[in-house]
C-alpha cells in the first residue's frame, strides 16, 4: 500500500467511514511504514486538540426571552407580508389598467371627431347640400377632406362656376 | 409527541410545540454559535436570530428533510453570513497566526499544565482560521460539531463523495500548517 492510500484510509478510520477488511491492511502498513505511524499520531493530536475544546453552558430562560421575540417577530411578519403584497400589486395594477387602456383602444369604436360649424349647419339644414353631395361628405375620414368637399360641394350647387360636386 | 407532529403544529402557530422544539435544538445551535464565538452571549444572541429565522420561514418547511437538518442549514448559514458581514470568518494570514502562536508558546512554560492544553487548543483554532472558509467549515461541522458525513452532506448540500474529499483534504491542510510548530516545540508530543 502507497503512503498517500494510507493516509486517506486513516483519515476515514477516525470517523469509522473505512470499509471492512481495509482496517487490517491499514494496521499492517502502520506496522511497517515509520512516517505514516508519526503522521497517525499527529492527526490524532490534532483531531483531539479540536474536539476537546470545551462548550459553553447556554444561558438559563432562553425560551422565555425569545418567546416575545417570535410575538414581535410575528406581528412584523404580517406588515412585511402585506408590503410585500402591496408592492406586487402595483405592477398587476398598472399591467391591468394597461390591457383595460389597449382593450378600450382597440375594441371599442373610434368615435368620429366632433362636427365642425359648417357641418352642423349642414345637419340643421343651414347650408343646402345635394344628398349625393351630403353622403360623399361624411363618407370622408379626415377633416381637411370634408371641409374641403363641403366648401366646393357649396360652390358647385350655389357657385357661379357651376361646378358639380365629384 | 413525534418532531413531525410539533413541526405540524408549530406551522399552524402553536407556540408550545415550537417551545419544544427549541428546547430539543437550542444546546446544539447555541455550541454551533458558540465554537466561533467563543462569546456565551454572543453566541445566545446568535442562537436567538436563528430561531426567528427559522420560526418566520417554518410555513415554507415541507417536512421532505428532518428538521434537525434543515434548522442546522439554516444555523450554519447564519452564522456564516453574520461572520463574513463581521469580517471574521476570512482568511487569517499564516504569518498573523504564526507571530500569535509563538507569543502563547513562549509563555507556555510558565503555566500550568491545564493552561498549557488551552494554549494549544487555541493555537489548533488558530491555524484552522487560517484555511480557506469551506474548509474551516467543514472540519467544524466534523471535527468540532460531530456531524456525521450525511448529515454535513445535507446541511452543505453537497454530495458525502465531496464531503470526504472536501474534509480529508482540509485536516491535511490543517496538519500541514501545524507541522513547524510541533518540531518547534520539541516533536509532536510537545503539541
Amino acid at each position: 500500500m502507497r503512503c498517500k492510500k494510507a493516509e486517506r484510509w486513516l483519515l476515514r478510520s477516525f470517523d469509522g467511514v473505512l470499509p471492512a477488511g481495509r482496517g487490517e491492511d491499514l494496521a499492517e502498513h502502520l506496522r511497517q511504514c515509520p512516517s505514516c505511524r508519526r503522521l497517525e499520531n499527529e492527526y490524532r493530536a490534532m483531531l483531539g486538540l479540536l474536539k476537546s475544546r470545551e462548550g459553553a453552558e447556554p444561558l438559563p430562560y432562553f425560551w422565555e426571552r425569545l418567546s416575545p421575540k417570535l410575538q414581535e417577530e410575528k406581528k412584523a411578519f404580517v406588515w412585511v407580508l402585506w408590503g410585500k403584497w402591496c408592492l406586487r400589486s402595483v405592477p398587476v395594477f398598472l399591467l391591468l389598467v394597461f390591457l383595460f387602456a389597449a382593450a378600450a383602444f382597440l375594441i371599442l369604436p373610434s368615435g368620429r371627431e366632433e362636427m365642425t360649424q359648417s357641418e352642423a349647419l349642414l345637419m340643421q339644414n343651414g347650408i343646402s347640400l345635394s344628398e349625393p353631395a351630403t353622403a360623399f361628405l361624411f363618407q370622408e375620414a379626415k377633416l381637411e377632406n370634408r371641409q374641403m368637399r363641403l366648401l366646393f360641394g357649396t360652390m358647385g350647387e350655389n357657385g357661379p362656376s357651376g361646378r358639380s360636386i365629384p | 409527541m413525534e418532531e413531525k407532529e410539533l413541526v405540524r403544529l408549530s406551522q399552524s402557530g402553536q407556540a408550545e410545540a415550537f417551545s419544544a422544539l427549541v428546547r430539543k435544538y437550542h444546546p446544539k445551535v447555541f455550541s454551533m454559535a458558540f465554537n466561533l464565538t467563543r462569546n456565551r452571549e454572543a453566541a445566545d444572541d446568535l442562537a436567538q436570530e436563528i430561531f426567528i429565522k427559522a420560526y418566520v420561514a417554518l410555513p415554507k418547511f415541507r417536512l421532505k428533510s428532518e428538521f434537525g437538518t434543515w434548522l442546522y442549514r439554516i444555523a450554519f448559514n447564519h452564522i456564516r453570513d453574520h461572520f463574513r458581514k463581521e469580517g471574521k470568518y476570512k482568511q487569517v494570514p499564516f504569518d498573523q497566526v504564526s507571530e500569535l502562536s509563538l507569543v502563547r508558546a513562549d509563555g507556555a512554560g510558565e503555566r500550568n499544565a491545564a493552561k498549557d492544553l488551552e494554549a494549544k487548543k487555541d493555537l489548533v483554532h488558530r491555524v484552522l482560521r487560517s484555511l480557506p472558509e469551506k474548509h474551516q467549515a467543514i472540519v467544524n461541522l466534523r471535527d468540532i460539531q460531530g456531524f456525521s458525513y450525511e448529515e454535513i452532506s445535507r446541511i452543505l448540500k453537497i454530495s458525502p463523495g465531496t464531503v470526504d474529499s472536501r474534509l480529508h483534504r482540509a485536516r491535511k491542510m490543517l496538519r500541514k500548517k501545524l507541522a513547524p510548530y510541533w518540531s518547534r516545540e520539541g516533536g509532536l508530543h510537545a503539541l
